[in-house]
Protein backbone atom coordinates (compact mmCIF):
# COMPACT_ATOMS: atom_id res chain seq x y z
CA UNK A 1 0.00 0.00 0.00
CA UNK A 2 2.75 2.04 0.73
CA UNK A 3 4.71 1.61 -2.43
CA UNK A 4 1.69 2.18 -3.69
CA UNK A 5 1.11 5.89 -2.52
CA UNK A 6 4.88 6.44 -3.65
CA UNK A 7 3.93 4.99 -6.50
CA UNK A 8 1.05 7.72 -7.06
CA UNK A 9 3.29 10.39 -6.01
CA UNK A 10 6.34 9.78 -8.36
CA UNK A 11 3.85 9.60 -11.20
CA UNK A 12 2.35 13.09 -10.19
CA UNK A 13 5.53 14.64 -9.62
CA UNK A 14 6.81 13.57 -12.81
CA UNK A 15 3.71 14.86 -14.60
CA UNK A 16 4.37 18.28 -12.51
CA UNK A 17 7.85 18.66 -13.58
CA UNK A 18 6.94 17.75 -17.37
CA UNK A 19 4.52 20.53 -16.89
CA UNK A 20 6.75 22.75 -15.57
CA UNK A 21 9.26 22.20 -18.11
CA UNK A 22 7.04 23.33 -20.84
CA UNK A 23 5.91 26.19 -18.90
CA UNK A 24 7.59 29.43 -19.95
CA UNK A 25 7.01 32.92 -17.67
CA UNK A 26 6.38 36.06 -19.73
CA UNK A 27 9.79 37.07 -20.38
CA UNK A 28 10.63 33.54 -21.11
CA UNK A 29 7.89 33.87 -23.80
CA UNK A 30 9.17 37.55 -24.95
CA UNK A 31 12.84 36.60 -25.05
CA UNK A 32 11.83 33.69 -27.63
CA UNK A 33 9.37 35.93 -29.62
CA UNK A 34 12.08 38.28 -30.19
CA UNK A 35 14.94 35.49 -30.86
CA UNK A 36 12.72 33.39 -33.05
CA UNK A 37 12.01 36.59 -35.28
CA UNK A 38 15.04 38.56 -35.27
CA UNK A 39 17.74 34.81 -35.79
CA UNK A 40 19.72 35.75 -32.64
CA UNK A 41 22.68 33.03 -32.21
CA UNK A 42 22.91 31.47 -28.68
CA UNK A 43 24.95 34.33 -27.20
CA UNK A 44 22.83 37.27 -28.27
CA UNK A 45 19.77 34.96 -27.31
CA UNK A 46 21.30 35.00 -23.70
CA UNK A 47 22.25 38.45 -23.41
CA UNK A 48 18.72 39.34 -24.29
CA UNK A 49 16.84 36.98 -22.26
CA UNK A 50 19.39 38.30 -18.80
CA UNK A 51 18.69 41.94 -20.01
CA UNK A 52 14.79 41.24 -20.51
CA UNK A 53 15.33 39.48 -16.47
CA UNK A 54 17.39 42.26 -15.26
CA UNK A 55 14.48 44.84 -16.21
CA UNK A 56 11.38 42.77 -14.23
CA UNK A 57 13.85 42.51 -11.15
CA UNK A 58 14.25 46.55 -11.63
CA UNK A 59 10.52 47.27 -11.99
CA UNK A 60 10.17 45.05 -9.26
CA UNK A 61 12.41 46.75 -6.87
CA UNK A 62 10.70 50.34 -7.73
CA UNK A 63 7.28 48.47 -7.08
CA UNK A 64 6.54 48.47 -10.94
CA UNK A 65 6.07 44.79 -12.12
CA UNK A 66 2.38 45.36 -12.94
CA UNK A 67 3.40 48.09 -15.39
CA UNK A 68 6.11 45.93 -16.44
CA UNK A 69 3.89 43.20 -16.94
CA UNK A 70 1.41 44.76 -18.72
CA UNK A 71 4.32 46.06 -21.14
CA UNK A 72 5.36 42.58 -21.96
CA UNK A 73 1.74 41.22 -22.25
CA UNK A 74 1.33 44.00 -24.69
CA UNK A 75 4.63 43.47 -26.64
CA UNK A 76 3.95 39.77 -26.96
CA UNK A 77 0.46 40.12 -28.02
CA UNK A 78 0.59 43.01 -30.60
CA UNK A 79 4.07 42.84 -32.00
CA UNK A 80 4.41 41.63 -34.97
CA UNK A 81 7.54 40.04 -37.16
CA UNK A 82 8.54 41.76 -40.13
CA UNK A 83 9.79 38.19 -41.85
CA UNK A 84 11.76 40.15 -44.68
CA UNK A 85 13.37 42.41 -42.34
CA UNK A 86 14.01 39.77 -39.14
CA UNK A 87 12.39 42.54 -37.11
CA UNK A 88 9.81 42.28 -34.37
CA UNK A 89 7.97 45.50 -33.20
CA UNK A 90 5.06 46.76 -31.71
CA UNK A 91 4.91 49.91 -34.47
CA UNK A 92 1.96 49.68 -36.91
CA UNK A 93 3.68 48.92 -40.26
CA UNK A 94 4.27 51.63 -42.38
CA UNK A 95 1.75 52.12 -45.24
CA UNK A 96 2.75 53.43 -48.80
CA UNK A 97 -1.09 54.94 -48.92
CA UNK A 98 -0.05 58.40 -49.36
CA UNK A 99 -0.52 60.69 -52.28
CA UNK A 100 1.81 63.22 -54.10
CA UNK A 101 -0.26 65.41 -56.22
CA UNK A 102 2.31 67.74 -58.53
CA UNK A 103 -0.86 69.58 -60.05
CA UNK A 104 1.58 68.63 -63.76
CA UNK A 105 -1.05 68.23 -66.26
CA UNK A 106 -0.92 64.70 -68.25
CA UNK A 107 -2.44 62.49 -70.51
CA UNK A 108 -0.47 59.46 -69.72
CA UNK A 109 2.11 58.66 -67.77
CA UNK A 110 4.60 59.39 -70.52
CA UNK A 111 3.79 63.24 -69.94
CA UNK A 112 4.78 62.40 -65.88
CA UNK A 113 8.67 62.26 -66.83
CA UNK A 114 11.27 60.13 -65.46
CA UNK A 115 9.34 61.00 -61.90
CA UNK A 116 9.86 57.71 -59.86
CA UNK A 117 6.46 55.71 -58.71
CA UNK A 118 4.44 58.32 -60.96
CA UNK A 119 1.58 58.06 -62.39
CA UNK A 120 -1.46 59.80 -64.64
CA UNK A 121 -4.63 60.84 -63.13
CA UNK A 122 -5.58 64.12 -64.99
CA UNK A 123 -2.51 65.43 -63.69
CA UNK A 124 1.15 63.78 -62.47
CA UNK A 125 1.05 61.73 -58.75
CA UNK A 126 3.08 59.72 -57.21
CA UNK A 127 2.79 57.44 -54.23
CA UNK A 128 4.24 58.79 -50.72
CA UNK A 129 4.36 57.05 -47.21
CA UNK A 130 1.08 58.21 -45.13
CA UNK A 131 1.55 60.36 -41.90
CA UNK A 132 3.27 63.43 -43.53
CA UNK A 133 6.91 61.90 -44.13
CA UNK A 134 6.80 62.73 -48.05
CA UNK A 135 8.93 60.12 -48.38
CA UNK A 136 8.59 58.42 -52.05
CA UNK A 137 7.20 54.85 -51.83
CA UNK A 138 6.60 51.92 -54.01
CA UNK A 139 5.13 49.25 -51.18
CA UNK A 140 4.70 49.53 -47.66
CA UNK A 141 8.15 48.38 -46.47
CA UNK A 142 9.64 51.24 -48.04
CA UNK A 143 7.83 53.53 -45.34
CA UNK A 144 8.86 54.28 -41.61
CA UNK A 145 7.04 52.28 -39.16
CA UNK A 146 4.38 54.48 -37.51
CA UNK A 147 2.58 54.68 -33.88
CA UNK A 148 3.71 52.02 -31.41
CA UNK A 149 0.67 49.94 -30.17
CA UNK A 150 2.28 49.48 -26.29
CA UNK A 151 2.93 53.61 -26.29
CA UNK A 152 0.81 53.65 -23.52
CA UNK A 153 1.88 50.59 -21.50
CA UNK A 154 5.69 51.94 -22.16
CA UNK A 155 4.33 55.69 -20.52
CA UNK A 156 3.09 53.37 -17.79
CA UNK A 157 5.95 51.49 -17.12
CA UNK A 158 8.14 54.36 -17.29
CA UNK A 159 6.12 57.31 -15.38
CA UNK A 160 6.05 54.64 -12.47
CA UNK A 161 10.05 54.22 -12.29
CA UNK A 162 10.16 57.87 -12.84
CA UNK A 163 8.34 58.59 -9.90
CA UNK A 164 9.80 55.77 -7.69
CA UNK A 165 13.28 56.77 -8.10
CA UNK A 166 14.52 60.28 -6.11
CA UNK A 167 17.45 60.41 -9.05
CA UNK B 1 28.96 15.90 2.22
CA UNK B 2 26.33 18.63 2.79
CA UNK B 3 27.68 20.36 5.20
CA UNK B 4 31.04 20.58 3.08
CA UNK B 5 28.78 21.85 0.15
CA UNK B 6 26.82 24.74 1.78
CA UNK B 7 29.99 26.28 2.44
CA UNK B 8 31.50 25.89 -0.87
CA UNK B 9 28.69 27.43 -2.64
CA UNK B 10 28.33 30.48 -0.28
CA UNK B 11 32.02 30.98 -0.60
CA UNK B 12 31.58 30.89 -4.56
CA UNK B 13 28.72 32.87 -4.66
CA UNK B 14 30.00 35.65 -2.69
CA UNK B 15 32.95 35.82 -5.13
CA UNK B 16 32.92 38.84 -7.07
CA UNK B 17 33.27 42.71 -6.97
CA UNK B 18 31.23 44.27 -3.75
CA UNK B 19 28.43 45.75 -5.68
CA UNK B 20 26.20 46.28 -2.23
CA UNK B 21 29.51 48.85 -1.35
CA UNK B 22 29.92 50.79 -4.54
CA UNK B 23 26.30 51.48 -4.46
CA UNK B 24 26.33 52.09 -0.98
CA UNK B 25 28.87 54.36 -1.15
CA UNK B 26 27.45 56.18 -4.28
CA UNK B 27 23.97 56.47 -2.83
CA UNK B 28 25.69 58.23 -0.03
CA UNK B 29 27.58 60.33 -2.38
CA UNK B 30 25.17 61.40 -4.81
CA UNK B 31 21.46 60.99 -2.73
CA UNK B 32 18.88 58.46 -4.21
CA UNK B 33 16.28 56.96 -2.39
CA UNK B 34 16.69 52.71 -0.88
CA UNK B 35 15.44 51.36 -4.26
CA UNK B 36 17.79 53.39 -6.25
CA UNK B 37 20.48 51.81 -4.31
CA UNK B 38 19.13 48.19 -4.63
CA UNK B 39 18.43 49.21 -8.68
CA UNK B 40 22.01 50.36 -8.52
CA UNK B 41 23.41 46.44 -7.14
CA UNK B 42 20.78 44.68 -9.93
CA UNK B 43 22.28 46.67 -12.83
CA UNK B 44 25.49 45.74 -11.68
CA UNK B 45 24.49 42.01 -10.99
CA UNK B 46 23.40 41.99 -14.67
CA UNK B 47 26.27 43.44 -16.08
CA UNK B 48 28.10 40.78 -14.30
CA UNK B 49 25.56 37.94 -15.38
CA UNK B 50 26.70 39.26 -19.59
CA UNK B 51 30.25 39.35 -18.72
CA UNK B 52 29.87 35.79 -17.49
CA UNK B 53 28.06 34.91 -20.99
CA UNK B 54 30.81 36.23 -23.30
CA UNK B 55 33.48 35.10 -21.00
CA UNK B 56 34.78 38.16 -19.77
CA UNK B 57 34.23 37.93 -15.77
CA UNK B 58 37.23 38.46 -14.49
CA UNK B 59 38.05 41.41 -16.69
CA UNK B 60 34.62 42.88 -15.19
CA UNK B 61 35.89 41.71 -11.59
CA UNK B 62 39.21 43.15 -11.80
CA UNK B 63 37.98 46.58 -13.16
CA UNK B 64 35.37 47.29 -10.62
CA UNK B 65 37.80 45.76 -8.11
CA UNK B 66 39.88 48.39 -9.12
CA UNK B 67 37.07 51.02 -8.75
CA UNK B 68 36.01 50.44 -5.68
CA UNK B 69 38.97 50.17 -4.04
CA UNK B 70 39.81 53.53 -5.60
CA UNK B 71 36.52 55.72 -6.18
CA UNK B 72 35.85 58.93 -4.08
CA UNK B 73 32.90 61.23 -3.85
CA UNK B 74 33.94 64.59 -5.57
CA UNK B 75 32.50 67.72 -6.98
CA UNK B 76 32.43 67.65 -10.89
CA UNK B 77 31.89 71.46 -12.44
CA UNK B 78 30.56 70.82 -15.98
CA UNK B 79 31.32 74.55 -16.63
CA UNK B 80 27.39 76.11 -15.65
CA UNK B 81 27.41 79.30 -14.55
CA UNK B 82 25.04 79.94 -12.00
CA UNK B 83 23.85 82.84 -9.16
CA UNK B 84 21.47 80.64 -6.79
CA UNK B 85 21.49 76.26 -6.92
CA UNK B 86 18.11 76.42 -8.35
CA UNK B 87 19.41 76.63 -11.96
CA UNK B 88 21.77 73.68 -11.25
CA UNK B 89 18.89 71.26 -11.67
CA UNK B 90 18.57 68.29 -9.24
CA UNK B 91 21.76 67.67 -7.36
CA UNK B 92 23.26 70.64 -8.18
CA UNK B 93 24.96 73.14 -6.11
CA UNK B 94 25.77 76.86 -7.07
CA UNK B 95 29.25 77.22 -5.82
CA UNK B 96 31.29 79.84 -6.82
CA UNK B 97 29.37 80.76 -9.58
CA UNK B 98 29.52 77.83 -11.05
CA UNK B 99 27.04 74.59 -10.95
CA UNK B 100 28.83 71.19 -8.88
CA UNK B 101 27.27 68.50 -8.55
CA UNK B 102 28.58 65.94 -6.68
CA UNK B 103 29.79 62.25 -7.93
CA UNK B 104 31.28 58.79 -6.92
CA UNK B 105 34.06 58.00 -9.00
CA UNK B 106 37.42 58.05 -10.03
CA UNK B 107 39.87 61.46 -8.92
CA UNK B 108 41.92 60.12 -11.66
CA UNK B 109 40.94 58.14 -14.60
CA UNK B 110 44.44 55.98 -15.22
CA UNK B 111 43.83 54.73 -11.84
CA UNK B 112 42.22 51.97 -13.25
CA UNK B 113 43.11 52.39 -16.93
CA UNK B 114 44.72 48.80 -17.65
CA UNK B 115 41.90 47.31 -16.12
CA UNK B 116 38.90 49.58 -17.74
CA UNK B 117 40.96 48.24 -21.41
CA UNK B 118 41.38 45.05 -20.88
CA UNK B 119 37.44 44.94 -20.20
CA UNK B 120 36.74 47.20 -23.52
CA UNK B 121 39.05 44.82 -25.59
CA UNK B 122 37.46 41.46 -24.13
CA UNK B 123 34.15 42.46 -24.56
CA UNK B 124 34.52 43.93 -28.24
CA UNK B 125 33.66 40.99 -30.22
CA UNK B 126 30.41 41.70 -29.62
CA UNK B 127 30.62 45.41 -29.93
CA UNK B 128 31.30 46.07 -26.46
CA UNK B 129 28.94 44.87 -23.53
CA UNK B 130 26.72 47.28 -21.08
Amino acid sequence: MKSAKQGVLAASLIALAAMTAGACTRTERLCAALCDCEHCNDLAEDILCTSIDAQAELADVYDCTSEFEALVDCTLDEGTCNDTKANYSTREPGSCSGEQNTQQPCASVADCGAMPQAYCNGTCRYKVCAGGSGYVCETDDDCPSGADRCEAEDTALEECLDNASDK
Amino acid sequence: MKRLLVPLLMAVAGCGPDFEKLCSETHACEGGNDEDEKACVVELDYRRDVADIVGCTSELDAYYDCLIEHATCRMDSLGLTCTTSSVCGLGGQCINGTCQFKSYGLEDPDVCEAEDNAYDHCSDFIGGIP
